[in-house]
């Protein structure tokens, strides 16, 4: 599995990794999951906004987003209406970019879909979390380079590691 | 021609020389995303399809509207309007999965759910636990005997770090004493289960938890039944007929045990029954006379002490479902709260043990209130000498008959409540060998003490001593409260 908790210490002990992260802090990955196992059967998206720094992207805030395509409950688009709005922010006081997009797969693998490879767009994220009969699992993280989606380091730790009371 | 900002998104970025905004010239948007493209040929194949037209996943705005809703390529754009490029964000579940739970890369049972990885994050950030220990824990069952002092610090810590299944032994209602120190229960469930009261509490905490109640006195014939299928067994009994028979079940089934124990200011912990290490027989071959044996309610603790050795037990029991560390398995904690000293003593696996030694002769559960000396009358008094009950001794109060009450308990349990309205005396048992003279030979005495175990030596005593018109009171002052005056304060 590369779903990988690792903790400041031990990144430390191994040195900066050349691969590429994601960070995702537990409360979202908490509250994300359960807006998709809401949205079950159906698919859930929205958009994760944060910080990026070389291969490094720091997950801060995730907006979920209405599921615009119409007919079908094994496809997800995002409202572009609200994608336009975070795009236009970025940027802006808090300094977030978007960082890339998380849908689920209901009672499917968290792998990326012959129709997820079609319409991918490259340097986004895509989180992609299994949703099995209501109860969401654990996601992993795709980006689409020339050669195809590869997989992305999730980390999963706890919001602001170092200003938060132990 | 109008004058236009284009917002690049991230990814078109490197397209343009790592522009975000581009400033460009045209009348209308189709115009202006061909220029686009014409200066910069690597978005072509983006934004354009093969016949030159907007593809279909990617959306035009200008300023706040979507191009789609105006008049496409052709919209009229004016000097100062932004356009922007927006993604169209889509995918979808593969067909051919749908349903299926098998498959490379399914997430097994077991994992964590997100919820779980945040609420454990504290364990999961710690190299020593992470996701394999906090999954060890998930799946760990851990029984406890007795949900009191010791019970509740252990269970509160065994609940909240996350342990799958926690079952609990006790047949008690919470009682307002109780409080002192079990932070288990609290005021809103006095009179009812504890168990009960133990659920509730757990369950609030963490939700994850499976509680398994078993509101029953642990004796030789359920043991083996209720500590069967538990990985660790944390004793939190206060009675030595219950610790022995939980060592020796724990020995039979080999489930390590944490034990624990307190005595007014001292406690102790240890952990036996583990691979290689001793029992509690090893530490403790017999039990010590019952009569040496401090009833808990007499001796009193101070209620802090559970807390500090429950949460030592629980500390030991997380260390072994994670495999961590040293256990105290041969060792014996013993702590001072007095001088808060904490010094642990070896204690050796003893191969004569008639338990977990190399030729066992306990091999099934015996009557362990006998083995004790502990039966039913040695601890409401031996039977031997005359009683009487408490409705007996309302009726002969009432009927005014000469009678002198003696309560033979400490000063402090007389502050809590005494028969001082029916002219009972204190003289605690101890001071009473020196004490004599004072009490009338030739009265009808009636000796009472908490619950009638004291007052029974007490009339033994009194008995040898030329008292031979002295009876013992049935229940002691627990019983009166019960039955002659609710209103009573006991204890």
């Amino acid at each position: 599995m590369v779903v990988r908790v690792v903790s400041q210490a031990e990144r430390r002990e191994a040195g900066s990794p050349a691969v590429e992260l994601l960070l995702l802090p537990t409360d979202l990955l908490a509250r994300i999951g359960e807006d998709l196992a809401r949205a079950y059967p159906d698919e859930g998206c929205g958009v994760l906004l944060g910080r990026v720094c070389m291969d490094r992207r720091e997950a801060i805030r995730a907006v979920p987003a209405e599921n615009v395509w119409d007919g079908r409950s094994d496809r997800y688009q995002i409202d572009p209406e609200i994608l336009r709005e975070l795009l236009t922010a970025e940027g802006g006081a808090e300094g977030l970019r978007v960082l890339g997009f998380y849908h689920s797969h209901p009672d499917a693998d968290p792998e990326p879909s012959a129709t997820d490879r079609e319409l991918a767009w490259p340097w986004y994220h895509y989180v992609i979390w299994p949703v099995r009969e209501g109860v969401a699992g654990v996601p992993r993280a795709w980006r689409l380079s020339e050669s195809g989606f590869v997989e992305i380091e999730l980390q999963m730790e706890q919001a602001g590691l170092t200003g938060r009371q132990p | 021609m109008a004058k236009v900002t284009v917002r690049i998104p991230t990814p078109l970025r490197p397209l343009v020389g790592e522009r975000a905004e581009l400033n460009l010239e045209g009348d209308r948007v189709g115009d202006v995303l061909r220029e686009l493209c014409a200066e910069h040929q690597g978005l072509r194949e983006q934004l354009l399809d093969g016949e030159e037209r907007l593809r279909n996943f990617v959306n035009i705005y200008v300023d706040d509207r979507n191009i789609r809703d105006l008049e496409g390529e052709q919209t009229q754009l004016a000097d100062g309007e932004q356009l922007s490029i927006i993604p169209s964000i889509a995918g979808g579940r593969p067909a051919e999965a749908k349903g299926a739970a098998g498959g490379n890369g399914t997430a097994v049972a077991d994992d964590l759910t997100p919820q779980e990885i945040h609420r454990y994050i504290r364990h999961l950030t710690m190299p020593s636990v992470g996701l394999e220990g906090q999954k060890k824990l998930k799946e760990s069952a851990v029984l406890l005997v007795g949900a009191g002092g010791l019970g509740s610090p252990a269970a509160l810590y065994l609940a909240a770090a996350g342990v799958g299944r926690l079952g609990i032994v006790d047949f008690d209602a919470v009682d307002v004493t109780n409080l002192q120190r079990q932070i288990l229960h609290d005021t809103r469930w006095l009179g009812r289960s504890k168990l009960e009261s133990a659920r509730e509490r757990l369950t609030n905490l963490n939700p994850e938890v499976r509680i398994e109640t078993y509101e029953v006195k642990l004796t030789a014939d359920n043991a083996l039944d209720v500590l069967r299928g538990y990985d660790v067994v944390v004793d939190g009994s206060d009675n030595f007929p219950t610790r022995y028979l939980v060592s020796d079940a724990c020995v039979l089934l080999g489930v390590p045990t944490v034990y624990g124990a307190i005595f007014r200011f001292d406690g102790q912990a240890s952990v036996f029954g583990a691979p290689g290490g001793p029992c509690y027989r090893c530490l403790f071959r017999e039990p010590p006379p019952a009569e040496l044996v401090p009833n808990c309610v007499e001796a009193g603790v101070l209620g802090v002490l559970p807390g500090v050795v429950g949460t030592i037990q629980a500390t030991e029991a997380v260390k072994l479902i994670l495999g961590l560390g040293e256990s105290l398995a041969g060792r014996l904690l013993l702590i001072d709260s007095l001088r808060m000293d904490f010094r642990t003593v070896a204690v050796q696996k003893d191969p004569a043990c008639p338990a977990c030694g190399d030729e066992p002769s306990i091999t099934e559960l015996i009557d362990y209130e006998l083995f004790c000396g502990m039966t039913d009358a040695g601890v409401e008094g031996d039977g031997d000498v005359p009683e009487i009950g408490v409705e007996e001794l309302k009726a002969a109060l009432d009927a005014r008959e000469p009678l002198a009450i003696l309560d033979v308990r400490e000063e402090y349990e007389w502050v809590i409540c005494n028969l001082g309205r029916y002219g009972a005396r204190l003289i605690p048992e101890s001071e009473l060998v020196g004490r004599l003279g004072e009490i009338d030979p030739k009265a009808r005495l009636v000796v009472y003490c908490r619950s009638g175990a004291r007052s029974a030596k007490a009339v033994e005593f009194l008995q040898q001593a030329g008292y031979t018109d002295a009876f013992n009171l049935r229940g002691g002052i627990l019983a009166w409260g019960q039955k002659i005056d609710p209103e009573m304060a006991v204890y």
